[in-house]
């Protein structure tokens, strides 16, 4: 038939991909196969060569974009030529175990990250406990750490597959291309989550979006595109992961598994002090020193908190199911005091444990007619900042070592250790541990 | 397999999909990052670790290759650390027990343990492979112990 501009058209009668979208029943084709599997082979092979005879139009011999297209080849052979990828650690054995590594890096990173947004934002569902009293100091410290192992790991799992960067041609098929699309966004979103991390760790933040949305945003995109990757290359990993296979790894490639696995080390070596204790005299660029006031490093200072001194008519404020109950700090004194040993673990990665004495959380909810296991909202002195009010699960204020510190090792708390008082409870986030508490509220 | 590989897939897509959804009001912010690295990473710094690879294994003798490679990547990696820590135009300002060490000297100082190490690794191994040579080994064997030169390079 003829079409509008004149040209022939052949209409095809639909294919199995046409019908099905169609909503139409395929019909078994005659000879017997069946319908998935001819829909398979009919419909790529079609898309390719559409595609390979719009490249053969569009870069006809002899026309200016053919010598062109000649022209960038016989180039690209020579700069191709050059690069000679000899080495034997750019071998799909290697790639899959560094892989195996880095996966299971950012699986841990991406667990913990997980668990630290649900405790800082908890859904309705979500449960974080109050013991191990260490719990959540080990999943953060665990979240840094594998973050900075991993930085070496990419670069050699990257290093690995580079030859394949110049493999040609660039594209064979729309399923190939998906697949180099999404190594892309692994990659960018692998790059951003190392790079973002590591300098808000260190609290030097040289980006205008906020990190806590950007960094659980694409955290979900690293790890998605992790698992897509996972899922295309599954049948490769498992096949170069075999025992035949781990045999064949020779020297060059078992030194370069080592060297990346030795260099991964150093990483936690020079960063880990800041959460693993034997470590800390170690860590060159541990984040904390041991020079903070009262043996603890102050994350936020009275300053910031723009509070500037608190006097004697401080009361703390009690919100229970029989109104409002007010608390001297003489008074909450006279109360049962509780010592524990508890650690301040932060967002950020450092944690410490220290001693601290004050009154249990379940005493002030049993002195205003509370029922125990209540949730509070718990308000401080400071106006601004984002975590000027907390809330206080009932899991928390329910366990007899959440504390309403009022001494940090036997002294008066100081002021930016959140003098007059300040919470204090197992296995909690360092930004959830309100300082310069003004009031608590019962809201369960 | 096929069921693993299906059910992977989709979760992965799910995880992908639901991250796009929560970045998408923060693209303008962040969308370089999808570009920049990646390029950056395929265009300097992989070119850089292969040239350096190579000079390593043009130079070096096989005994002190791998000390090498170990030295100049950890070293790249505590430098990059470094910079988070020292260089701190963007950063807070010290605070009391945090970001309040001297990191220029400390860094320093693990590097000079770092190829203090990197040195004795060389020369234990390189002594190794002396010993073999004079014990007259087999190549072959040698090579397979790392002590004769392999297809490594770039």
């Amino acid at each position: 038939m003829v079409g509008r501009k004149g040209r022939t058209v052949v209409r095809r009668a639909p294919t199995g991909l046409t019908k099905l979208l169609r909503g139409r029943k395929d019909p078994s084709p005659d000879d017997g196969s069946r319908g998935a599997v001819a829909l398979r082979v009919r419909a790529r092979p079609r898309l390719q060569d559409r595609v390979t005879a719009l490249r053969e139009r569009v870069f006809r011999p002899g026309t200016r974009l053919g010598k062109l297209k000649d022209r960038a080849d016989r180039l690209q052979d020579k700069a191709f030529g050059l690069l000679r990828f000899k080495s034997l650690v750019h071998d799909p054995k290697v790639t899959s175990r560094v892989g195996t590594w880095l996966g299971i890096a950012f699986t841990i990173c991406f667990v913990t990250g997980v668990i630290s947004h649900f405790i800082q934002h908890p859904a309705a569902w979500f449960y974080w406990p109050s013991r191990p009293i260490n719990l959540y100091r080990i999943t953060q410290g665990a979240h840094v750490i594998s973050g900075v192992a991993a930085i070496p790991l990419l670069i050699a799992k990257l290093w690995t597959v580079y030859p394949k960067l110049f493999e040609r041609p660039a594209v064979k098929s729309v399923l190939h291309a998906l697949e180099r699309i999404s190594i892309l966004v692994l990659a960018g979103a692998a790059f951003f989550e190392l790079a973002s991390g590591t300098f808000n760790a260190a609290q030097n933040y040289p980006w205008s979006f906020f990190f806590t949305t950007a960094h659980y945003a694409v955290a979900w995109i690293a790890f998605g595109s992790l698992v897509v990757h996972v899922a295309v290359k599954l049948p490769l990993i498992r096949e170069s992961l075999t025992k035949e296979k781990r045999r064949e790894i020779d020297v060059s490639r078992r030194a370069f598994l080592r060297t990346t696995g030795l260099t991964s080390g150093v990483a936690v070596l020079v960063f880990g002090g800041s959460t693993i204790p034997f470590l800390r005299n170690v860590s060159a660029l541990s984040e904390r020193s041991n020079d903070g006031l009262q043996g603890l490093p102050v994350n936020r200072t009275a300053k910031e908190a723009n509070v500037q001194t608190v006097d004697s008519s401080w009361r703390l404020e009690v919100v229970g199911p029989n109104g409002t109950t007010t608390f001297s700090r003489e008074q909450l004194q006279t109360m049962r005091q509780t010592t524990a040993e508890l650690p301040i673990a932060c967002v950020e990665g450092w944690s410490q444990t220290a001693t601290w004495t004050g009154v249990p959380v379940m005493d002030l909810l049993a002195a205003v007619g509370a029922p125990q296991g209540a949730s509070l909202r718990v308000s401080s002195l400071e106006k601004g900042g984002l975590y000027n009010s907390t809330t206080l699960p009932g899991t928390h204020t329910a366990d007899p070592l959440t504390l309403l510190a009022l001494r940090l090792e036997g002294q008066v708390l100081d002021l930016d250790h959140g003098y007059p008082c300040r919470i204090i409870a197992p296995s909690r986030p360092g930004v959830l541990q309100t300082k310069w508490v003004r009031k608590l509220e019962v809201i369960a | 397999m096929k069921t693993t590989r299906g059910v992977l897939g989709l979760l992965g897509l799910a995880a992908l999909v639901w991250g796009l959804w929560m970045a998408y009001p923060m693209t303008k912010d962040i969308y370089q990052w999808f570009i920049g690295p990646p390029l950056l990473d395929d265009a300097i710094v992989l070119p850089v670790v292969g040239v350096l690879s190579l000079g390593v294994a043009r130079l070096a003798g096989t005994a002190w290759r791998w000390p090498l490679h170990f030295g100049i990547g950890a070293t790249a990696l505590i430098v990059y650390l470094a910079i988070t820590e020292a260089w701190r135009p963007y950063g807070f300002p010290p605070k009391p027990g945090l970001h309040d060490r001297d990191y220029v000297m400390d860094t320093l100082i693990t590097l000079v343990v770092l190829w203090a190490v990197v040195v004795i690794a060389g020369l234990l191994r390189a002594r190794a492979a002396r010993r073999r040579q004079d014990r007259g080994t087999d190549p072959d064997v040698e090579r397979q112990e790392g002590a004769l030169p392999d297809k490594a390079g770039a």
